[in-house]
Order: C-alpha cells, then structure tokens, then sequence
C-alpha cells in the first residue's frame, strides 16, 4: 500500500503539473514502459475531473432556480408581483369626480370642509375595504335633522367622520385616520350589504392576476407598488381603471392592461340593488432579479 | 452577456452569472430534445451536462471556439442526446440532422473522453460522503491534508493522507466496475 500510495501522489504531482522538466521526462519515460501506471493515470485524470464536475454542479442548479425565477418574472419571478390585499381595498361607489382629477378617500379627507355643503339628500358615498379575505362593506350616512340617513353619494368635499371601522382598522387606511384633531363632520360610514365580486372569487381573481400579468419591461426592473382603482359598475364591468400611485410607466401600463382584461364582475349590492363600486388594490412588483444583476 | 464576456466571466470565477447567462440557450436544446421522444427533465439534465463541459474546458484553457457558444452547447447536447436516445433502444425516426455541419471536428474526442469523467463522477458519489467530502476539498478546493485533518477530525495529516488514499482507491475501483458495466461507450450522468 505503501508504495501504491506514493505512486498515486506522483501521479497528482504529474497531473498538477508540479515536476520540473527532469522529473516529468523520467516520470513520462516510465508511463511508456509500465502500463499500470499508465492506466493509473488516466483513471486519476478521470476522477479529479469527476470530482471538479460534482463540485460544479450545485452552481449550475442554482443558477437554473435563476434562470427560472426570472423566465417567471410575470408573477413570481425575479419581478414578483405581490398582490397585497392586506393593506386592505377601497371600494366606493361612484365618487363625484371631474373628467381628469380622480379624487381617493384620502384625497376628500384633506379637503377643506364647507359645513354647509354637507349632506344634500341625493348623494352617497360607500366605501368598501377588503382586509385579506375579509370585505367591510360601508356605506355613507350623514346627520341630517339629528338622525342618521344614508346618502346615494358623497357629499362633494364632505369629511369622513371617524367611525366603528376606524376602531378596527388602523394607519393604513386613510379613510380611518384618527379625527381627533378634526371638526367630527356629519359623515360616517357603515358596513353595506354585498361586495362586488370576481367570478369563481377572490381565489379565481388572483389565478386570474397570476395568469395574465406579464413582465413589462425585463430590460428595466424596478421594484415598488402600483396602486390600481377601477369601478365595477352596476353591470359589473370594469370601469375607470386608473392609477392612483404610480411606479415606471410600462409597469403602470401592464397593471391597468391587466385590469382592464378583466372579465365581468358580480357588482354590489346596496338594498337589494346593483350599485357601481370602487377597488383600489396596491400590486407590488418586486425586483430582486434586478439586484443580483446589478451585484 | 455576449460570449467573450461569459467566457472571461468563467475564467474569473464568475459561474453563477456566467450560467445564468448561458441558460438563454437551454429552450433550443429543450426543443431539440422534446421533438426527439425527450422530457423536459431530459432536456435540463442534458443541458446542465453540457454546461459542466463547456465549464470545465474554458477552465482548463483547452477551448477553441469556432463558432459561437451556443451552437458549440448546442452540438454537445445534440451529441450527448444522440447516445441517450441509443442507450434507450429508441429509434430516431425524428432525428433532425440538417446542422450538423457546424459541430467541431474534434467533438467525438471530446465527447468520448467526457463519458469518462462522467463515469468518473457516477463512481464517486457513490462513495461514501465523508469520503467525497475528504477528496473534494483535497482536489478541489486545495486544502493542506493538515487542515482538512482539522476539519473532519481526523488524527493528523498522516490519518487524512491514507484517508484520501483509500477513498480514491475506492473511487477507483467503483470507476473501473462502473466503465466495465457500461462496455466502455460514452455515458453522461
């Protein structure tokens, strides 16, 4: 074994090229005369090379997982777009608003308020938060004559007044901000009776996102939210699909495309009766494709 | 990443960006080998060999490219695909021949001396993982017998030497019985 051993090593040394010339001519005289050893060396080569190729292979998973992560890029890739209904949906009905400025909840709260313009009988304003699965239906109702009534739309400029559903929800929705330092207006909302929604539901509306949304542009990732509003209208269509904050231009266009491809929704419902209905829904692109490119 | 660029990004021990950029080849080779009575599976397995290959020769410095990378891939894998499909007993009805012009001369060489080491590392990792783990770090990685002593607590550099001696003996053995087994063709794991 002894001598077996050190004929392996001069071997390794032959192979990793550490003779001098002397040494390798007499060592390469040697492989002519004695087959053994020359059979040795190639099992040798075969095996140290054996042994660079097991130690490559986990590199060559890795890099298939990125390759794959980033051919999926539309959804979960190395741009995943995460859809968050945690930080919860707004749904309103039907928000008075101009031909371009497209006013959120949190916009009107800022309003300065006219207490007068409160409350003209025939407006309403619902708003309807999802939070996960969980929809909180709400309707707008103002203090009219000291009893409260629900109005058809919000009154134009008109402040939320902080209500039950602030209690349970929290900073993030801006409707429910507390109103402590605020005039308390003659404006609350109410949970409504029936949510608009996705044929097949929530489930089917997000196979539906992961399905469709691509990948905008792979040559320019960026990571961040969009933040899409549409209304589903009585008929249940997708309606006024906008954005309200926006990220790169290309992954705004692929949100609004997406939602506006969007198959007809089951609307709300209000005493029985179809009503328009507003979804915000924050979708986030993440990128971490992007930062191991730019690493 | 254009060639030159992931050819020095290998040299520069770059692999994973390197590789990450070759996979643009792999849907040619999937197609290729799904047109050929292949599985996807068998495409990413086929393709993942050939990206070793290509590795390890611009590793070694003994590459000559006469062509671009991916046909230089994509004729390995037509090649290594070719064998597969033979040791299956398929029949290539399908075989799409027309470009195999381009395929560097030497490749059955290559091929030939690749389904050796290929062998090489079937035998190994049927080792025992105390054993691989003793050579990889002595041929590989290029640890001191007297650290790698240290590591796997062995007694001293003597104990890891016949250590490493015994598993490339048995590596060995297992190398000759598994090229025996398979009458010496070309195999690719």
């Amino acid at each position: 074994m002894r001598n077996e051993l050190e004929l392996m090593e001069l071997v390794d040394r032959y192979l990793e090229g550490a003779m001098d010339a002397t040494e390798r001519a007499a060592f390469e005289q040697r492989l002519n005369t004695e087959p053994q050893l020359n059979a040795m060396l190639l099992d040798q080569r075969s095996l140290r090379e054996g042994l660079e190729r097991i130690a490559l292979r986990p590199a060559v998973t890795k890099a298939y997982q990125a390759h794959r992560f980033g051919k999926w890029k539309p959804w979960l890739g190395g741009a995943s777009i995460v859809i968050i209904a945690a930080a919860g949906w707004t749904l309103w009905d039907r928000m008075p608003r101009e031909a371009h400025e497209v006013p959120t909840i949190e916009q009107l709260d800022q309003l300065p308020v006219d207490p007068s313009s409160v409350a003209p009988a025939d407006t309403t304003q619902r708003t309807i938060r999802y939070e996960v699965d969980t929809i909180i239906d709400t309707v707008y109702r103002v203090l009219e004559n000291g009893k409260w009534r629900t109005v058809k739309e919000r009154p134009a400029g008109s402040q939320v007044l902080a209500d039950s559903i602030s209690s349970q929800s929290d900073a993030d929705a801006p409707t429910s901000s507390p109103s402590a330092t605020r005039t308390p207006l003659p404006v609350r909302m109410e949970p409504v009776e029936t949510k608009p929604t996705f044929p097949g539901g929530m489930g089917a509306f997000y196979t539906f996102l992961e399905a469709n949304i691509k990948h905008p542009d792979l040559a320019k990732p960026v990571s961040g939210t969009v933040e899409v509003g549409f209304t589903i209208s009585a008929s249940g269509q997708v309606e006024n699909a906008e954005i309200v904050k926006g990220l790169d231009p290309g992954y705004n266009a692929e949100a609004l495309r997406v939602i506006r491809s969007m198959p007809r929704w089951k609307p709300g419902e209000q005493d029985g009766k179809p009503v328009p209905c507003r979804l915000q829904m924050p979708m986030q692109f993440r990128n971490p494709g992007w930062t191991r490119r730019q690493a | 990443m254009s060639d030159p660029e992931i050819l020095e990004a290998i040299r520069n021990g770059r692999d994973h960006a390197a590789f990450v950029a070759l996979y643009t080849h792999l849907p040619k080779v999937a197609h290729l080998v799904r047109q050929n009575s292949g599985s996807k599976d068998d495409a990413k397995d086929l393709f993942q060999d050939a990206l070793v290959i290509f590795h390890r020769k611009v590793r070694n410095g003994d590459l000559t490219l006469t062509s671009s990378i991916s046909t230089f891939l994509f004729a390995i894998c037509r090649n290594l695909w070719r064998e597969e499909l033979r040791r299956r007993n398929r029949t290539l009805t399908n075989w799409k021949l027309e470009d195999e012009a381009d395929e560097p001369a030497d490749l059955t060489a290559l091929l030939a001396r690749e389904g050796e080491y290929s062998v090489a590392e079937k035998a190994l990792k049927s080792l025992g993982e105390k054993c691989l783990d003793v050579l990889k770090r002595f041929y590989v990685l290029h640890e001191p017998l007297q650290a790698i002593a240290k590591t796997l607590g062995f007694a001293g550099e003597g104990a890891a030497k016949t250590r490493k001696y015994k598993c490339l003996e048995a590596a060995r053995r297992r190398y000759k019985e598994l090229l025996t087994a398979s009458g010496n063709t070309i195999q690719h794991a």
